[in-house]
C-alpha cells in the first residue's frame, strides 16, 4: 500500500479540530476487541432474532469497530497535541467527536 | 434513546460494556505509546460510551443491509457499505476481506483434494480446523497452496 498523506473528510472547521488522521499501513494487527463481545453487542441491537453475523462479517464488524475507535483515539491525541496539552482529555476528544460520529 | 436507557441497567449489558471499556482502554494505551501523550481515564470512559452508541448504529445498518439483500446472516459485503465513507476503514476492511476470501478459497479446495483423495480409498471425512478464517490472525501469514 501506498502512504497517502492525510486527507480531510469534509473538514470544516480545520483550524479548530485536527483533521482526520490516515492509518499506518501496518499489516493486520491482532485484534484486541474479542469477536465475541462484538457478536453479543450486535444481537443486543438486531430487531430480528433471525438476523446473525457470518463468520467474515464478524471478524470484519470486529476490525471495523476496533479501526473506529482507534481513529478517535488518534484523533483527540492529535487534538492534544495541537494544543500542546501534555495529556489527551476531554476537551480534546469533545472537538472530534462530531466529525467523527459523521465518518461511519 | 428511550430504550438505551432500560438496555444500559441489565447486567448483561454492563458486562459488555466492561469488556469494550477494557478493550479501548487498551487501544488508548496503544495510541499514548505511539504518540507519546497520556489518555486520561474520563477520555476512556467516555469513548466507551460513544463507542456503545455507534455499535447500536452499525448493528442497525447492518441488519438492514442484510435484509435488504434478502439473508439473514450479515456478510462481508455488509460490513463494506457500512464503512464506505471512510476511505481509511474501507482500505484497511477491503484488503482484510480479500484475505480472507482468499483463505476460504484455499480451504475448500484443501477440502474437496481430502475428499477426493478419500473417495478413492474409501469413505471419510476431511474437514480442516484451520479451515476457519477466524484462526489465521496475521496478514503476513504464509499460506500453503497445494
Amino acid at each position: 500500500m501506498d502512504g497517502n498523506p492525510s486527507t480531510s473528510e469534509g473538514a470544516g472547521d480545520a483550524a479548530a479540530a485536527a483533521p482526520p488522521t490516515d492509518a499506518p499501513e501496518a499489516p493486520a494487527a491482532p485484534l484486541v476487541l474479542k469477536e465475541r463481545t462484538v457478536e453479543e453487542l450486535m444481537r443486543l441491537h438486531f430487531s430480528s432474532p433471525r438476523t446473525r453475523l457470518g463468520a467474515e462479517g464478524l471478524r470484519l464488524t470486529t476490525m471495523a469497530l476496533q479501526l473506529y475507535v482507534r481513529e478517535a483515539a488518534l484523533r483527540a491525541s492529535d487534538q492534544a497535541r495541537l494544543t500542546g496539552a501534555p495529556e489527551v482529555g476531554l476537551e480534546h476528544l469533545e472537538k472530534v467527536l462530531p466529525q467523527w460520529l459523521m465518518d461511519i | 434513546m428511550p430504550e438505551a436507557s432500560r438496555e444500559d441497567d441489565s447486567p448483561h449489558v454492563q458486562q459488555l460494556r466492561a469488556a469494550l471499556h477494557y478493550a479501548i482502554g487498551r487501544i488508548c494505551d496503544e495510541v499514548a505509546t505511539e504518540r507519546g501523550t497520556p489518555f486520561r481515564r474520563t477520555v476512556v470512559a467516555t469513548l466507551t460510551e460513544a463507542a456503545l452508541s455507534q455499535a447500536a448504529v452499525m448493528a442497525r445498518d447492518l441488519e438492514l443491509f442484510a435484509q435488504h439483500a434478502r439473508r439473514a446472516a450479515v456478510c462481508a459485503d455488509d460490513v463494506k457499505l457500512l464503512v464506505r465513507r471512510s476511505p481509511t476503514l474501507s482500505a484497511q476492511l477491503q484488503r482484510e476481506a480479500r484475505r480472507l476470501a482468499a483463505h476460504a478459497k484455499v480451504a475448500k479446495e484443501r477440502r474437496r483434494a481430502q475428499r477426493g483423495r478419500r473417495g478413492a480409498r474409501g469413505a471419510g471425512r476431511g474437514a480442516s480446523a484451520a479451515a476457519d478464517p477466524r484462526t489465521a490472525t496475521d496478514a503476513g501469514e504464509v499460506m500453503e497452496l497445494e
